[in-house]
């Protein structure tokens, strides 16, 4: 999309960017299914498994995190390109270009 | 951190498998919130085509949902490594304990959290005993460092899966997209065990997944084994793609029509493609009806405009559902006449549910159902019974958490099909339920299923097809169809000495099984949500209601 997409898809960016901002918040519930507490302390493969839930954590916040720039980006750009446009037409309208 | 004997004894294996069920529902969070992002972000370059930005967000959509995706598999591994854990554990601690149960026989006593083993006073006393005795007690301590040794294979090969799957922090497995599926690759899966297909599916990332649903639609749809909510993803997209196809080839077809000589060669062949594709038309429209008639519970599981069509509709979600009911019409039925057959599907879904039962109801048109002169061949049933079978074991395969209630249910010459499929030995149902049955290939409801209490016929005493010796409305046909089932599809397996329970139909004639209020529907509706004790019988005995 341009400076001159259509108000269509300026809507549809707009839209996409507030949905994927809420998949990003589906993303960050993703790890707590896991509960809390140590069920396998007195396995060595249980200490791995604590620490390996630590690392999923981390990388699951991050996803969530870089999920939600995204579409936040969307969101901002959508929001510019309508700011844009209402600048314009008011330039157009103190030019005395439009009636 | 040293693994002893009492460690595995003291081990609860289902803490293990706790875990492991925690990271199976982590994956399939994270592959539902996959799917979710596939979807919003599919359409990104559609709306925001050109630019700098346009096309960094088109990159980082890209990399991101490549990254998501392939953290799906891994996290699902360490699931799986647990679960193997936790089963190895539980063999290790029976073999233990057998052990010990062996050894208190020959007058050893195995103390299970040490290690130690003793001889009792009685040994010593006996000479023969005696001989071997070291020999014996160096027997169990040795099998007993067996099973501590294969326990702590178990927990390297534990250890080392969650460290193959530990995700890199910054970019987890990689944004490498995973190879595609070939169109060979899923054709290579047709009409292989459901479970097996399963298996595969399960094991591709979900952009795999969605490139397969993409670029092979039907064959995707068409896969017994492949989760409900993918087939129909995949059937949909099947239905709209071919209607839009044909639509344009009919457009395409009419503009020529003006062109040609009226009644020359050209002219027949082009009214001739005309009527074909508009009868594909028709036939799909009808589905898409039916689909419509379903609602926002409907699953299109299944669809094929060739020959009389096929189709294949959910009411509900079976893989997620407690119970399923997986319904086979009978004769005459083409995917023209989907809509109707639907609604019966939806009055026994509604009637089922109202106690609060997690139902779901489905409109099999897998086989191509008899007319009126082959109705009383067998080759349409048996033609029918693999695929009907197949279909249900792919339910069994799909379906989430705990094995759920499936229950067979088929009219008129689809109980037929039904009756076959349960011969093959085949079928993994819980029940199988008939309405207006003229015969299920066999003389005994044992033959169908090992407890008969599971197999319920229900005949209107108006129904000619069903009804065979006693006092019907319409007597000479009901004997004419009688006489012409009973030497092509078995006896009639409402007669008591048929064995199976015969349950209370009320509503009128053949077609009419499903009407809303009836004691047909109403007794149907109680075997498919497992209440038994509900069911009015004529005759036989309701097993225990299904557990809650």
């Amino acid at each position: 999309m341009t400076a001159s997409g259509s108000e269509a898809d300026v809507a549809a960016l707009a839209t996409m960017g507030t949905y994927i901002q809420a998949v990003a918040s589906v993303f960050d519930t993703v790890h707590s299914v896991i509960p809390a507490g140590d069920r396998m302390s007195a396995w060595p493969s249980g200490v791995t498994l604590s620490d390996a839930e630590r690392v999923w954590s981390g990388f699951l916040e991050q996803l969530a995190d870089q999920v939600r720039r995204l579409g936040a980006a969307m969101s901002a750009t959508a929001a510019a390109y309508r700011a844009a446009d209402l600048r314009s037409a008011d330039r157009l309208t103190a030019a005395g270009v439009t009636r | 951190m040293t693994i002893t004997l009492d460690v595995v004894m003291g081990t609860d294996p289902g803490r293990i498998d706790a875990e492991a069920y925690a990271w199976e529902a982590m994956a399939g969070a994270l592959d539902d919130a996959t799917g979710s992002l596939i979807g919003a972000t599919r359409d990104l370059g559609t709306v925001w085509p050109a630019g700098a930005a346009a096309e960094a967000a088109s990159r980082e959509a890209t990399l991101l949902r490549a990254e998501a995706s392939n953290a799906v598999l891994p996290c699902r591994a360490v699931a799986r490594a647990l679960r193997d854990h936790a089963a190895t554990i539980r063999a290790l601690q029976d073999t233990a304990t057998a052990l010990s149960a062996e050894a208190k026989v020959g007058g050893y006593r195995v103390d299970l959290s040490s290690g130690v083993v003793v001889a009792a006073e009685g040994v010593y006393e006996r000479a023969s005993a005696l001989s071997c005795m070291h020999q014996r007690m160096d027997g169990y301590v040795q099998q007993l460092q067996g099973i501590v040794d294969r326990a702590a294979e178990s927990d390297a090969r534990t250890s080392a899966a969650i460290t193959a799957g530990l995700p890199d922090r910054r970019n987890g497995f990689g944004s490498a997209p995973a190879v595609a599926v070939t169109e060979d690759q899923v054709r290579a899966r047709q009409g292989r065990p459901p479970a097996e297909v399963n298996l595969w599916w399960l094991g591709l990332s979900p952009e795999r997944q969605e490139q397969a649903i993409r670029d092979f639609p039907q064959l995707v749809g068409g896969l017994d084994g492949v989760p409900c909510r993918d087939r129909d993803a995949a059937n949909r997209r099947w239905l709209s793609r071919r209607l839009a196809d044909l639509a344009v080839a009919q457009d395409a077809v009419r503009n020529r029509l003006p062109h040609v000589t009226p009644r020359s060669g050209e002219d027949y062949e082009l009214w001739r493609r005309l009527r074909v594709i508009g009868e594909e038309l028709d036939g799909l429209a009808a589905v898409r009806r039916g689909l419509e008639r379903a609602g926002a519970q409907g699953l299109l599981l299944g669809v094929d405009s060739a020959g009389d069509g096929r189709t294949v509709i959910a009411v509900g979600d079976p893989d997620a559902a407690t119970h399923t009911a997986v319904w086979v019409p009978g004769l005459g039925t083409t995917i023209g006449n989907t809509r109707g057959n639907v609604e019966r599907m939806v009055q026994l879904q509604r009637e089922a549910s109202r106690a609060g039962e997690s139902v779901a109801t489905v409109y099999w048109l897998g086989y191509d159902a008899p007319e009126v002169l082959s109705v009383a061949g067998s080759d349409r049933s048996r033609a029918g019974a693999a695929p009907y079978a197949a279909f249900m074991q792919g339910l069994r395969a799909t379906h989430d958490g705990e094995p759920g209630h499936l229950v067979a249910m088929g009219h008129s010459y689809g109980s037929t099909v039904v009756g076959e499929a349960a011969l093959t030995g085949q079928l993994p149902v819980d029940d199988i339920v008939t309405q207006g049955s003229p015969g299920v290939h066999t003389d005994r409801a044992t033959a169908l299923t090992s407890d008969p209490r599971h197999v319920w016929i229900g005949s209107s005493p108006t129904d000619p097809v069903s009804t065979t010796g006693g006092p019907v409305m319409v007597p000479i046909a009901g004997t004419f169809l009688a006489a012409l089932y009973d030497g092509v599809h078995g006896p009639s397996p409402q007669a008591p000495a048929f064995g199976a329970n015969e349950y209370d139909a009320d509503t009128f004639f053949h077609l009419r099984y499903w009407d809303p209020g009836s004691d047909s529907l109403r007794n149907q509706a109680a075997i498919v949500s497992g209440a038994y004790s509900a069911v009015d019988l004529d005759h036989g005995q309701a097993p225990p209601d299904w557990p809650r």
